[in-house]
């Protein structure tokens, strides 16, 4: 399985941009209010700086995922133990988010259709899209979702400037201060970098030379993406009504009338949302399957498919309510980002270099 | 399921193997007469193959075997039949040490001969239109090329058209296939090479390739694939096809075929290997991709502004063709706020008397339109319009008048039907008004939810799809920016570097 390096930009701007417009702005915007976007900026910084980390511990170990890796370094036992909670991450993460997006789907589009029935649809197409060609299908499959996303977001951006209302954004800076926006941009900052897919997907690529701007482009493609449309969202709205609406960014599209021919474009917006939900959600699946082959030492990661899908799909079904898909998202900014994206990868990063001294000095 | 039926198939050749084995191997004998009699009891009860028998000089016996209606009568009766006959044979026999090799010399220094004594290959010879002359008294048989079989000339391609563009088609004879070929490409470098496909027909198979632009894994998979079909019968290209391709049970095609020399040769030119079949005009070229069955062939001899226009007229009309239908399901079911109120309005007062359910509607309204497209095609010529007659004036306007349907769906399903005939590979448009079924299923259940879905699963499939290792969807995914121009817009010749890495 290959990948190569555009895809990975695709993969990474992709997988992003679907799950923080969809789930980010709302929350960033309660905190910081009109400065949500600068708190997307500061958060992006933040984001690319932990890519950083993240490609940076990868290219240490060239063709080697973070499973593999992590045993080389410290052993059979540590390294399995040490890789637990990111697949825990992987596995409960597509569920949550199939969760939200189906509710979300639900709410807006089939409210007759149980919600049971939207899961099984994704699940469906996306044990196909893994099974079938695993992490070259989904590269392919980002490479033409992306930019369609992406061109979606323009035309949506342009076809709102009719609703732009300038002074929704002032006074900037002055009302929340540093704190707040630094506040609200840990959360964002978080997502920007991936559920630390980089990770594992940097080893299918073939040539590692240019992987690091290559990641950096892709989270800059993101930063850029979800910080115009936060900006969108509160210059159409401002601060008080964007922060009361839930999936802010799709009530903004709404708006949009031009002559009376093109609007409730949102269920437009929807339809484009399924492909990159589809791609996100199969990235994770793929990944915490291959990686669970990886520890267990399974020769074919698809058979493992066969457990994970289903374990996915009751994980999705079995969430109540919207309150214990919240409760994860602070358990996931409080505990699980800081443990496996930042702490962990460090820690590893820091023995690779020891190693790596110590084989320089017995050569 | 495909499994079982290739191996039953091999058992049977077996046996027919085993039977026809004994006399098969053996080489012919020094007698005239056991000759003879062995072809007869080989040729049993085929009253077209002919036994001639010439006495010479009282003693010289000849033995001329062909099949009547496939040899050129006229050169056998001038070439050997009258010099015989009037002059004996010729003089000065002491340095040539048989009959055979003195034909050989003196009768046919002009065509192309072969001196074999195997039995299976003489009756092959024979059977494939060649003369072939036993001496008594000599174990060899002399195989002289006299083949006159009737075919078709050259005539226009009837199913792809071409505005600007050579008119000549392929035909149904290998031969004059291959000679198009070589005169579009006269290099040394154009290699074909043949094969025999099938254990009754035998049929000739011209593996066509240009060295050095070829892609050698390409080449060496189709010459793989094509020795490893085990078929009693080759009647046309399409059954060579269903055993090259990959994924039989994907509605997409993963082999074009074309019935134009300067089709295939621009395909060979771009690495591509094209496979000639005896017996059919139609050639097959592989590897196949997406976009390939979207071009047409003059795409590249026109001037560049109006193809890039046209192309995209083409790609918006495949679009339409396959989700028109759909789509007008999922707006005024689903989402009729998207819809114009004034619109809207109009469709819903048009529906106000229909009885089905619009899915019903488009669905009854597609089933009908693609029976009458089979109809159509099935009828004999005069009755053609008939078709078209009936088709339109009670389907169009008396379904309507009388209420059945609503106006809106004669519409869409017209349009979509209309816009599915715009693609250029005829064989290309069948998965796509086979994909519109399941999808105007999906939209009528779920919407446009339904249609995102259905559209990924046909993303996921074609991701996946290969043709003889191609990517289908090559150049857009896996990503060529070079490639992708020539998608996206036909350059100008001048802007395009011709580097056989367009696939």
């Amino acid at each position: 399985m290959k990948l190569s390096e555009t895809q990975l930009v695709w993969v990474i701007a992709t997988t992003e941009i679907i799950a923080m417009i969809g789930l980010k702005i709302t929350p960033t915007i309660q905190i910081a209010k009109q400065d949500a976007w600068l708190s997307m900026l500061v958060g992006g910084i933040i984001g690319l700086a932990i890519t950083f980390l993240a490609v940076k511990l990868s290219m240490l170990h060239p063709h080697q995922t973070l499973v593999q890796y992590s045993q080389e370094l410290l052993g059979k036992w540590l390294g399995r133990l040490i890789v637990l909670p990111f697949l825990l991450a992987w596995f409960i993460l597509p569920a949550i988010l199939l969760r939200s997006f189906a509710d979300f789907i639900h709410l807006v589009l089939l409210n007759r259709t149980p919600v049971w029935l939207i899961i099984l649809l994704f699940i469906g197409l996306m044990t196909y899209l893994t099974y079938s060609s695993g992490i070259m299908g989904i590269g392919r499959y980002c490479e033409l979702v992306g930019p369609s996303i992406i061109i979606t977001l323009f035309i949506s951006f342009l076809l709102n400037v009719r609703n732009i209302k300038w002074h929704h954004i002032l006074p900037i800076y002055f009302d929340s201060g540093e704190i707040n926006i630094l506040k609200g941009s840990i959360a964002p900052a978080f997502w920007f970098s991936g559920p630390f897919v980089l990770l594992v997907i940097i080893s299918f690529i073939q040539s590692p030379k240019k992987v690091l701007a290559k990641s950096m482009l892709g989270v800059g493609i993101t930063v850029f993406m979800v910080c115009s449309s936060t900006l969108m969202v509160l210059l159409v709205f401002g601060p008080n009504l964007a922060a009361k609406l839930k999936f802010s960014y799709f009530v903004s599209v709404r708006t949009i009338d031009i002559l009376s021919f093109i609007q409730n474009a949102d269920v437009f917006i929807m339809f484009i949302w399924v492909f990159g939900v589809i791609a996100q959600s199969s990235l994770y699946i793929f990944i915490a399957c291959y990686e669970t082959a990886n520890c267990l030492k399974v020769k074919d990661w698809r058979k493992i498919i066969w457990f994970g899908i289903p374990m996915i799909f009751i994980t999705a079904i079995v969430i109540p309510d919207e309150t214990a898909i919240t409760l994860f998202d602070k358990y996931w900014t409080a505990v699980v980002y800081p443990l496996c994206g930042i702490l962990i990868p460090l820690f590893l990063l820091i023995i690779s270099y020891f190693k790596k001294k110590e084989r320089v000095k017995s050569i | 399921m495909g499994q079982f039926a290739k191996s039953d198939g091999r058992k049977k050749l077996n046996t027919n193997d085993s039977k026809s084995t004994e006399n098969n191997s053996q080489t012919i004998g020094k007698s005239i007469l056991e000759n003879e009699q062995m072809f007869k009891s080989l040729f049993l009860h085929s009253s077209d193959i002919m036994y001639r028998e010439i006495t010479i000089h009282d003693q010289t016996k000849l033995l001329m075997i062909y099949v009547d209606g496939m040899v050129n009568t006229d050169m056998i009766i001038s070439n050997i039949l009258e010099p015989l006959m009037y002059k004996g044979l010729p003089q000065g026999l002491g340095s040539i040490e048989s009959v055979i090799e003195m034909f050989e010399q003196e009768r046919f220094s002009v065509l192309q001969t072969k001196k074999v004594s195997n039995i299976e290959e003489i009756s092959d010879h024979i059977l494939k239109g060649n003369l072939a002359i036993l001496v008594d008294g000599e174990h060899f048989a002399l195989l002289a090329d006299v083949k006159k079989i009737e075919t078709r000339s050259i005539s226009e391609s009837a199913i792809e058209p071409v505005l600007r563009g050579s008119r000549e088609s392929f035909t149904e004879n290998l031969r004059t296939n291959t000679t198009m070929m070589r005169r579009i490409l006269a290099t040394p470098k154009l290699k074909i090479e043949s094969l025999k496909i099938g254990k009754l027909t035998k049929t000739d198979v011209a593996v066509v390739y240009i060295e050095g632009i070829v892609a050698p894994p390409v080449l060496n998979e189709v010459l793989k694939r094509l020795k490893c079909i085990q078929t009693n019968g080759i009647l046309e290209s399409g059954i060579i096809e269903q055993y090259l391709e990959e994924a039989p049970f994907s509605p997409f095609p993963q082999i074009l075929n074309s019935e134009r020399p300067d089709v295939a040769a621009a395909s060979l030119l771009e690495g591509r290997v094209a496979i000639l079949t005896n017996g059919t005009p139609f050639s097959l070229i592989v590897p196949m991709t997406f976009w390939s069955g979207l071009q047409a062939p003059d795409d590249y001899h026109q001037r560049f502004l109006f193809v890039a226009m046209i192309r995209w007229v083409r790609y918006i009309f495949t679009i339409l063709s396959v989700f028109l239908p759909c789509i007008y399901i999922a707006l005024t079911n689903f989402h009729p706020e998207m819809v114009p109120p004034e619109l809207m309005l109009n469709i819903a007062s048009l529906r106000e008397s229909a009885p089905f359910p619009t899915v019903i509607e488009v669905l009854l309204m597609e089933f009908m339109f693609e029976g009458l497209q089979e109809a159509g095609l099935r009828l004999p010529k005069q009755i053609g319009p008939l078709v078209s007659i009936v088709g339109a004036l009670v389907i169009g306007e008396a379904a309507v008048s009388a209420g059945i349907i609503s106006a809106p769906v004669v519409i869409v399903v017209a349009t979509g039907g209309i816009a599915s005939f715009i693609i250029p590979r005829y064989s290309f448009s069948f998965p796509l008004r086979m994909l519109r079924f399941p999808l105007i299923i999906l939209s009528g259940i779920l919407g446009i939810f339904g249609i995102a879905i259905g559209i990924s699963a046909i993303l996921i499939h074609l991701l996946h799809l290969q043709s003889f290792g191609t990517p289908y969807l090559s150049p857009v995914a896996p990503l060529k920016m070079r490639g992708l121009k020539d998608v996206l817009l036909r350059w100008p010749q001048k802007m395009v570097k011709k580097e056989g890495d367009q696939l």
